[in-house]
């Protein structure tokens, strides 16, 4: 009698848990700042209101972003002051990037709000999947506060500047490179290096690496064969590159994640951020609303919030990153790790054109070999 | 009358594999005529072919996944087949705790576990070859984990893992009367071992070999991280290069995959051939001896080799895995190098219960649905004489023709960008559950497969003939036969929906989040540290999981 009843438990916890899953830095190296494009008018008080009570009503926004670990609990403590539960998916970009096309494709909506660098959030509005923000958003609306205004580099009010951060170019372990070993690109080429570079792989076509070649590509293609002969070792992935520096198996990166470097140099790692003379590489980071997103007044509240003041000095001070206007003071950027006031910002953007990553890409393919 | 209800059952079962299999395998096989990803505008065309197969490159990376699977899976095997033996036919102390001990490495996390052997054997800093070099006559590093032998190193005791747990069932299942019967005859311990026990457990032992070496050539997230810097390739890092650089490129990634196909195809009539009509029946209507062998003076040598095992497969990584997790950047041991502020993190992060939640309901659907799958398909495959059984069997091994990550952009294009459901499917638990239980289909089938094949016909004759109908005899003579296969089955299942991450990660919604998905989320958010801390979690999950299923095997043994 005891095996039927086993079973017939067994049958029954089945069918409840398949139940339970039905759907239900001192002188600021910021950007030059560039003059706004004309910024929105702002929208009458009871038209934004009506959004703000819909979007309380929505209850929930769905973000898909790559910077969900560092930015997101700040993110949803912000969220929550409008009544809003942000949820928040993380990931590659590339990932994230597939995932909403798949959602588009099938009619199958989850996210709502895309952030992250520029070239996925590029990609998705360039494959229609992105959705121009038509109503006015009172932050827009704002005038006299921009260093970068959000709608600046994208005209179909789809893409969305919502920071920018430093890339640099080279870190070194300092208990293998003496100060002031370093300080041009040339350095590089001596041959005590070979072998003793890591990089983040440029030839992915998105993040530091491919962004970074974007910039220094004027160096020539000559230039960076000869990197390319120091037998410099490719990491795909960002925090490896940072680990092999930070234990001393390489002595140097090229164009390391900022993030997760000055988390190893607060952590004590013998790390120091070189600015060479011929300037430090910066991106921008972007932010898309999603076509048919299911809380599109969510999304608004969102944007809204995250071009503010407030919005800009929470994500900024959680990405390290420096911020769109120029009524914040970035504290957060004079850190001794970024060695501030050393280094000026190459211009222009590194990576306005869409298709400057696909480009950096197939230049590093030519050099480095596939 | 009899024949018809056999069709309609075949019927059935053809229109269950052929949706949950073929289907998302069909939509990758059309991606590969494609000029774009499928649901993308496009136009057939053979270019993926020509671009996949035309770079030189590609033939090294084939090259060198086959020689690195051929290793992994000779070495892997060899232990698991001496472990098996030692830990069903020995008296060896404490047998139970060391079988739950060796398959601890396959409920770890990859992603954390590899980094966790870079910080113990990398060359310049791997703390275990700083240690050895404090060695007199030692001058340099032991060990280079960014090697072919580091690769072939972080997979082994994973490797063997998975084979023991496939194999041990089987073991417990033979009549130990086999091998006494040899020895009564003159034959030593070894060769009864070799000319009695692998030729009988062939069916389990080819099986896991195989499927092992199907796994070893699809695996790639260790050769990602410890191949790719030193610029060694295989062919799987080759189509994760296709898929996730800009701009991605589908059609040859999916012409790749078709390479996959053939060998699968080769490796499966290879062990058909070699199972042939040969009989492999050890439990029979007579009952079966399970008396083991004295070790006699071997007995500490052999524990010793065990616990040293223990102590570098598991104990040691997952050691570096608990320190890291309170470190505040993983593996630098300088200044203040102690925190609790990960897990203090971790443990305030609003998106743990949830994850906590869909992790153990995602585990225990998919163990639950995939022994009840399995073994019916199973029992039509082995004991009955339907037509296209064989069919049947030989679909079941598809899931794993295909690299798992591409396997999962197939379920995604399949169910959620195929046909039109009248209900969303896409970002539930449901479309995770069924992704799994199709992703680790190969595997059940072959553990459960092994097992049908040894429980002798006569057994469920008699009992049909004195009366019994035939879910009476299935009910008491299969399911309790069949218990040590079914709890593996549960146990793999488990701890697949637990620690997988390249099934669900494209078809996981904020509702269905699941803890290897939360990791992910630290780890690529460069917080590797508070990765480490869920990675401990799911670790700690799984070895529940175990322990559970441990239990529940005692004590029905006990009965």
């Amino acid at each position: 009698m005891k095996r039927p009843v086993m079973l017939g438990t067994l049958f029954l916890v089945l069918v409840l848990v398949l139940g339970a899953c039905a759907p239900k830095a001192a002188p600021s190296p910021s950007p030059t700042p560039t003059a706004p494009t004309a910024p929105s008018p702002a929208p009458s008080l009871g038209e934004w209101d009506k959004v703000l009570e819909a979007a309380k009503k929505e209850g929930t926004l769905t973000l898909y972003s790559t910077w969900a670990a560092e930015a997101g609990e700040a993110m949803k403590t912000g969220m929550s002051k409008y009544g809003i539960k942000l949820e928040t998916i993380g990931g590659q970009g590339g990932d994230l990037e597939l995932k909403i096309a798949t959602e588009q494709r099938a009619k199958a909506y989850v996210a709502d709000v895309f952030t992250g660098g520029w070239t996925n959030q590029t990609n998705t509005s360039q494959a229609g999947f992105g959705q121009p923000v038509t109503s006015a958003l009172p932050s827009l609306g704002e005038k006299d506060v921009w260093k970068i205004y959000p709608g600046k580099y994208d005209p179909t009010n789809s893409v969305y500047v919502s920071g920018t951060g430093v890339t640099p170019s080279v870190v070194i372990n300092t208990d293998l490179v003496k100060k002031g070993e370093i300080t041009a690109w040339n350095d590089l080429l001596d041959p005590k290096w070979r072998d003793r570079i890591v990089m983040t792989d440029p030839r992915t076509g998105s993040g530091p690496g491919a962004s970074g070649v974007w910039v220094f590509m004027p160096l020539g293609e000559d230039f960076w064969k000869k990197m390319a002969a120091q037998r410099i070792t490719m990491q795909v992935r960002y925090d490896l590159a940072v680990n092999q520096v930070v234990y001393g198996e390489k002595a140097l990166v090229l164009f390391p994640a900022f993030s997760r470097t000055v988390v190893a140099i607060r952590a004590g790692a013998p790390l120091q951020i070189v600015h060479l003379k011929e300037g430090t590489s910066y991106y921008l980071n972007g932010v898309v609303m999603v076509k048919n997103g299911p809380h599109p007044n969510a999304s608004l509240v969102f944007l809204n919030w995250l071009f503010s003041k407030e919005g800009q000095i929470v994500v900024g001070k959680a990405l390290g990153n420096y911020t769109i206007r120029n009524d914040v003071v970035e504290d957060w950027m004079k850190i001794p790790e970024l060695n501030a006031g050393t280094f000026t910002v190459m211009e222009p953007p590194n990576n306005l054109d869409p298709e400057a990553s696909k480009k950096a890409a197939e230049f590093a393919k030519n050099v480095f070999g596939k | 009358m009899r024949l018809e209800r056999s069709t309609y059952l075949m019927a059935f079962l053809f229109l269950v594999i052929g949706v949950l299999v073929l289907y998302p395998l069909l939509m990758i096989f059309y991606g590969s005529f494609r000029s774009d990803a499928p649901g993308v505008p496009g136009f057939f065309t053979l270019k993926g072919y020509a671009e996949a197969y035309s770079d030189p490159s590609i033939y090294k990376a084939l090259g060198t996944t086959f020689w690195l699977a051929t290793a992994r899976t000779l070495i892997a095997s060899a232990l698991a087949v001496f472990f098996a033996w030692v830990l069903v036919r020995t008296d060896l102390p404490f047998k139970r705790s060391i079988e739950v001990m060796l398959w601890l490495p396959f409920f770890l996390p990859l992603m954390p576990m590899t980094m966790a052997w870079v910080l113990l054997l990398s060359p310049h800093y791997g703390l275990l070859n700083k240690a050895l070099m404090e060695l007199p006559l030692v001058n340099g590093p032991l060990f280079n984990i960014f090697s072919f032998g580091g690769i072939i190193w972080s997979h082994t005791f994973f490797g063997t893992a998975i084979r023991l747990i496939m194999i041990a069932p089987a073991f417990k299942r033979m009549d130990a009367s086999l091998e006494e019967s040899a020895r009564m005859c003159g034959a030593g311990g070894l060769s009864s071992v070799l000319r009695i026990t692998v030729p009988v457990l062939l069916p389990s032992i080819l099986g896991a070999t195989i499927l092992g070496f199907i796994k070893s050539l699809e695996s790639f997230e260790v050769e990602l991280i410890l191949g790719v810097p030193q610029g060694i390739y295989v062919f799987t890092t080759k189509i994760y290069e296709m898929v996730h650089y800009e701009p991605a490129r589908y059609p040859p990634a999916m012409a790749l995959t078709a390479v996959f196909m053939v060998i699968i195809f080769l490796l499966i009539f290879f062990y058909r051939y070699m199972i042939g009509h040969r009989e492999y029946t050890t439990v029979t209507g007579r009952g079966f001896n399970v008396r083991t062998v004295p070790l006699g003076r071997w007995k500490p040598v052999v524990l010793t080799m065990f616990i040293v095992y223990i102590l570098v497969s598991t104990i040691l990584p997952l050691s570096v895995l608990v320190l890291g997790s309170f470190m505040r950047y993983f593996g630098l041991f300088r200044g203040e190098w102690f925190t609790y502020a990960n897990w203090i993190k971790v443990l305030h992060d609003s998106a743990l219960l949830t994850s906590v939640k869909n992790t153990f309901l995602l585990g225990m659907g998919v163990a639950l649905s995939g022994m009840l799958l399995y073994m019916v398909l199973s029992y039509v495959v082995v004991r009955t004489r339907y037509p296209g059984r064989g069919e049947l069997d030989f679909l079941s091994w598809l899931p794993w023709s295909v690299p798992g990550l591409v396997l999962a952009m197939g379920i995604l294009w399949a169910y959620v960008g195929g046909v039109r459901l009248p209900f969303v499917l896409y970002g539930t638990l449901w479309l995770m559950m069924l992704a799994i239980v199709v992703a680790q289909m190969p595997m059940g089938m072959r553990i459960m497969n092994a097992s049908m094949m040894q429980v002798g016909k006569e057994l469920e004759e008699s009992a049909r003939v004195h009366g019994a109908s035939w879910a009476y005899s299935m009910r008491q003579i299969m399911v309790p036969l069949l218990k040590p296969a079914l709890i593996s089955v549960g146990v793999i299942m488990f701890q697949a929906a637990i620690r997988d991450l390249a099934t669900v990660v494209l078809l996981y919604s904020p509702k269905s989040r699941v803890l290897s998905t939360l990791m992910l989320d630290y780890w690529l958010g460069g917080a590797q540290e508070s990765g480490t801390v869920i990675g401990l979690m799911i670790v700690a999950l799984a070895i529940m999981g175990a322990i559970a299923a441990q239990s529940l095997g005692a004590r029905r043994d006990i009965e």
